[in-house]
């Protein structure tokens, strides 16, 4: 996809004002395209000798679309030169718009979109509350498509409880994915396009029993993805390995069994954290990672409401630093509290890292969703945390 | 660090106006395009941000010569202070070639000072800076004001007992002081950038 761009690269590594800054000293023009799995559709700048001239983000145009790019934390730009044609709609200075964009930026007026660290996902606009994120996922690889399905809008695709080992990924539309609580059905997520349905224990047991359910939003086409295949790659990885990624779908169940909890607001808040210290503390560099032996632990974010209990583990779950996923319960966004008995031992994270390396694209692309998932989660949980506990 | 445009054969460099609130870094800059305006390039850019003014324009010292046959732009910011605005203050302190830090005179704001020039210090230290290595430059600003101000030995004292930079008297509403503290600030980093081209030829 990158034949003809002139410079392309990761938002996060180069964000947008650095990106415009850069393109604007060399007095480029050209289309500049931003991509970002967390984004319904791709966002355009169009630029003429260094200065934005128009942009589109959605259905957005002009300054507004521009404004709102610098929200994209997470994502990729993909800079292409050639002659643009666009109508000088925005006639603002460069600098300008960048230096005004940040400052929107940190009083919250743009939108943040990216993976969810802990400055918060959108506190700042409680007013959208009713708003469910949106996740949307990579290109689906065909080699792994054994059929497409159609579903129509408000069709049930899976329910809680039902068995299945299916596993999708969504080739068109969204989906809902609803989470049964005692004051009825709650929608937790909006999936869109590449994203996945389904968990890693379906290539376990025969019969994984389903957490959520799962509806179409519109008319969806679902492409089945061969379990079978994936299940085999995940067979010949070591055991180790296998573990370490049981332990992980089990986070995304609990993450948001966790956060559906907290915004139906009956959680066990002190009693999860008493019995509890402080290990490793948010924000530190941390780069080890931890398996636990024997005990438990709470991995706890501090937001703007106070304490936020994320998910609580167990023997043989994961804490600590994990080099190629990123879903917001690393020491960096949050803290790790442990019970006085907790056992861990240390784990090579290179060794996880080459056999993640060695998965297919495909499989990759499932465990980065789920990385993604429990991230949005667990963003849901710091927003919908309940005045009456801030005080922690 | 410069930016280096093989293009234009220009080197681009960053000077930024750091100080307490209200304590005319704005009207620094605001003199500086006015007074300046054959070597101002652009327009000035103003944002409004909580308590305070961003502003930014780009600069074309005169007379100061050439690096490398390169023509030297110079980009002048001023940044709030408040701790929200990391974002902005990330843009525009990073790769920062020179700093002009601008206190206010008034009695009733020598903690301020105080307390604004820590806080650069601990900005600096967040994007790998060391606020005793950049060029620095001192202001003392407001020396025309009749209430009760700080007399530049007290000031000296409380700011600069170890930083030993460079101080300037001024008041920037009459342009008083302005250019003397951008032209010093201006030389002290052009010395650096030569000091650190040669260390890299």
């Amino acid at each position: 996809m990158r034949n003809n761009s002139d410079i392309a690269g990761n938002l996060s590594f180069l964000n947008l004002a650095d990106v415009l800054q850069l393109l604007g000293s060399n007095g480029a023009t050209g289309t500049l395209k931003l991509t970002s799995r967390y984004a319904t559709g791709p966002g355009y700048i169009y630029l003429s000798k260094g200065n934005p001239i128009n942009a589109s983000n959605n259905s957005q145009q002009g300054l507004e679309a521009l404004l709102s790019l610098f929200g994209w934390l997470d994502g990729e730009f993909d800079f292409t030169q050639d002659s643009v044609d666009s109508d000088k709609v925005i006639k603002k200075n460069r600098m300008e718009i960048i230096l005004d964009a940040l400052r929107m930026l940190d009083e919250g007026e743009i939108e943040k979109l990216g993976p969810v660290t802990a400055e918060k996902l959108t506190a700042s606009a409680p007013g959208k509350s009713s708003s469910v994120p949106f996740i949307n996922g990579p290109l689906v690889d065909y080699m792994y498509v054994v059929d497409e399905e159609s579903f129509y809008d408000g069709e049930k695709i899976i329910k809680t409880g039902q068995h299945g080992s299916w596993i999708w990924a969504i080739l068109e539309g969204a989906i809902d994915i609803i989470k049964e609580t005692p004051d009825g059905p709650l929608t937790i997520l909006r999936l869109g396009n590449g994203a996945f349905i389904g968990s890693l224990s379906s290539f376990l047991v025969q019969g994984n029993i389903r957490s959520a359910t799962a509806v179409a939003v519109g008319n969806v086409q679902l492409a089945v993805l061969d379990s079978q295949r994936l299940a085999k790659e995940f067979a010949v990885c070591s055991s180790e390995f296998r573990n370490f990624l049981i332990s992980f779908d089990q986070r995304l169940k609990r993450a948001t069994e966790s956060a559906v909890a907290i915004k139906t607001g009956n959680n066990s808040f002190k009693q999860r954290l008493s019995n509890k210290k402080p290990y490793i503390k948010q924000g530190k560099k941390e780069q080890r990672l931890f398996k636990i032996v024997k005990g438990e632990a709470t991995i706890v974010r501090k937001s703007d409401s106070g304490l936020v209990p994320l998910v609580d583990l167990v023997e043989g779950d994961f804490f600590g630093q994990i080099p190629f996923l990123d879903m917001g319960h690393e020491p960096d966004s949050a803290s790790v509290l442990i019970s006085k008995d907790l056992k861990a031992s240390k784990v090579d994270p290179v060794q996880l890292q080459k056999e993640y390396n060695k998965l297919s694209p495909t499989f990759q692309n499932l465990i980065d969703s789920i990385a993604t998932c429990i991230s949005v989660t667990s963003a849901i949980a710091c927003t919908s945390q309940p005045q009456k506990v801030r005080k922690q | 660090m410069a930016v280096f445009n093989a293009k234009k054969r220009e080197i681009e460099c960053k000077i930024v106006y750091y100080g307490p609130g209200r304590c005319g870094k704005t009207t620094n800059l605001e003199y500086v395009h006015k007074a300046y305006t054959k070597q101002v390039s652009g327009e000035m850019v103003s944002i409004n941000t909580e308590g305070d003014r961003t502003l930014f324009f780009d600069f074309l010292p005169m007379g100061l010569g050439k690096i490398k046959d390169c023509n030297v732009r110079v980009q002048l910011y001023t940044v709030p202070g408040q701790v929200k605005y990391s974002s902005t203050r990330k843009l525009v302190l990073r790769g920062v070639d020179g700093l002009v830090f601008v206190a206010d005179s008034l009695k009733v704001r020598r903690e301020k000072n105080m307390l604004s020039l820590k806080d650069l210090h601990n900005n600096l230290k967040e994007y790998g800076l060391s606020i005793f290595k950049v060029p620095l430059v001192m202001q003392f600003n407001k020396r025309d004001l009749t209430v009760p101000i700080m007399s530049i030995e007290d000031m000296a004292n409380d700011l600069n007992k170890q930083l030993k930079s460079p101080i300037f008297p001024a008041s920037a509403i009459n342009g008083q002081g302005v250019g003397i503290t951008l032209k010093e600030c201006l030389k002290l980093t052009l010395v650096d950038l030569k000091r650190q081209l040669q260390w890299t030829n």
